[in-house]
């Protein structure tokens, strides 16, 4: 059976690269699913969890929760990228916890503060602070 | 004439001296490494975003991004400076500074008003002297810049530009041109001028012959539509914000691999001096020691010629 190039990046680092049979992607007003020979897409992406099938029989998956960012069918190539994103597998709920922490911190810092940087780097880190939500969110979900 | 203890104290000292720029030059050597691994893992995404926006633009209307269009007057400019946090780098900040600081005046002259965003200690130092105070600034990130930095810069931006209160962005700062070169570049971020939008978005210039396309069949464009979801102004949107903190984050990682270049440069010439002083200084100790000898033996021999006579 035909398949896809993938390639799913966040802006530091690639996730993953190589070829998958059916990927479910979230999009912007729901997920969609992508099969080889979908018509040429571009959409902007909100949060969710993105599969990706690596057999045809989907029994070998790899699933990545991404937060916000863009994704494109473009030639027989599946291009998903995310402002944030993490392999759900290695997801380490303990860190996630520790870093949302240290990051409450600097937002109660920074809410004191009244300049324009101030403003910037507060809008920011709640989104950061949102992206850590989502994680503890569905590792919790996955924990039940 | 310094005698031997003198001399040998400062042959101690240079020695010791030359320790210390030896082991900058390696770590400096280290972090050139690590600096290069960094704009190779920020890759995939940059030209992800760069080959989504160039397929997006042949498709999409192009009027509606605000971020796209060019403002008919320049009132207000934001220049980004980008430097390191610490000195011993040679030139490479007094380079971007002198710079800026010319690029800032002409604007000036040309009744533009300049907002400043200063990225390392240098550059805050600089400007706070001069009395310019920056709208944002940063520090103790310039030897590992982060995303977040870029996407702080970026917001500022977008807003600003999207507003009316901004109607064009600059970066200054070094480029990496090799482990060993820096290069100086000053890059245009906003409007993307026509040149970058070119290469940016693929585009070719705007051809009278309107049939031209029908007849000369661009292999470069599959068949057909392309969809956008939700729609394509929230798609463009989105992109043009990932161009933007692109532009900066690449700015912020080349900058770093240049500061540690520049400074393995800076410490490797001093290491090459600091040799070449030890060598000069223990020919002189030499020559000394020699003379105190040759003294000694003409002493001896006066004094037993003496003795004899």
């Amino acid at each position: 059976m035909a398949t896809l190039r993938c390639t799913v990046a966040i802006p530091t680092r690639e996730l993953f690269s190589g070829e998958i049979h059916y990927a479910s992607v979230p999009g912007a007003e729901g997920g969609y699913g992508v099969l080889p020979g979908h018509e040429m897409l571009v959409s902007a992406d909100k949060q969710g969890v993105l599969t990706l099938w690596l057999d045809e029989a989907g029994n070998d998956r790899r699933r990545f929760l991404l937060y916000e960012g863009a994704a494109q069918v473009y030639r027989d190539t599946l291009t998903v990228l995310g402002r944030f994103g993490t392999d759900l597998d290695t997801l380490d709920v303990e860190e996630v916890k520790e870093k949302a922490e240290a990051l409450r911190q600097q937002i109660e810092d920074l809410e004191g503060q009244d300049t324009e940087q101030a403003r910037v780097a507060l809008e920011n880190c709640q989104n950061h602070m949102a992206w850590y939500d989502l994680q503890l969110k569905v590792a919790s979900e996955a924990a039940q | 004439m310094p005698n031997l203890h003198d001399i040998e104290r400062r042959i101690n000292s240079v020695a010791s001296t030359k320790q210390i720029t030896r082991t900058m030059e390696m770590v400096a050597a280290a972090k050139i490494r690590r600096a290069t691994e960094r704009v190779n893992d920020a890759l995939p995404w940059a030209m992800a975003v760069s080959d989504m926006l160039i397929n997006a633009a042949k498709h999409a209307p192009m009027d509606s991004e605000p971020l796209l269009q060019v403002h008919d007057e320049v009132k207000r400019a934001l220049v980004v400076v980008v430097t390191s946090d610490r000195g011993l780098a040679g030139g490479f900040n007094s380079n971007v500074l002198r710079h800026a600081e010319k690029l800032i005046r002409e604007k000036e002259r040309q009744g533009v008003e300049v907002e400043v965003v200063a990225c390392g200690k240098k550059a805050l130092g600089y400007f706070s002297y001069r009395n310019i105070k920056p709208v944002m600034e940063f520090q103790g990130l310039s030897a590992d810049p982060t995303y977040e930095e870029a996407a702080q810069i970026s917001a500022y931006l977008a807003e600003g530009y999207r507003e009316g209160t901004l109607d064009e962005a600059i970066i200054v700062y070094n480029h990496a041109k090799n482990a060993a070169e820096q290069r100086l570049v000053e890059q245009q971020v906003l409007p993307v001028n026509q040149q970058s939008y070119a290469d940016l978005l693929g585009l070719k210039p705007k051809e009278e012959d309107v049939f031209a396309s029908f007849r000369e069949k661009d292999d470069t464009i599959p068949p057909g539509d392309l969809d956008f979801e939700p729609d394509a102004e929230s798609v463009m949107r989105y992109l043009m914000q990932a161009y933007l903190r692109n532009a900066f984050y690449f700015a912020l990682l080349d900058s770093a691999a240049g500061e540690q270049g520049a400074r393995r440069n800076a410490m490797k010439s001093a290491t090459d001096n600091a040799n070449e002083m030890v060598s000069t200084l223990t020919r002189v100790y030499n020559r000394v020691r020699q003379g105190a000898i040759t003294t000694e033996i003409t002493e001896i021999v006066g004094g037993a010629a003496a003795l004899e006579e």
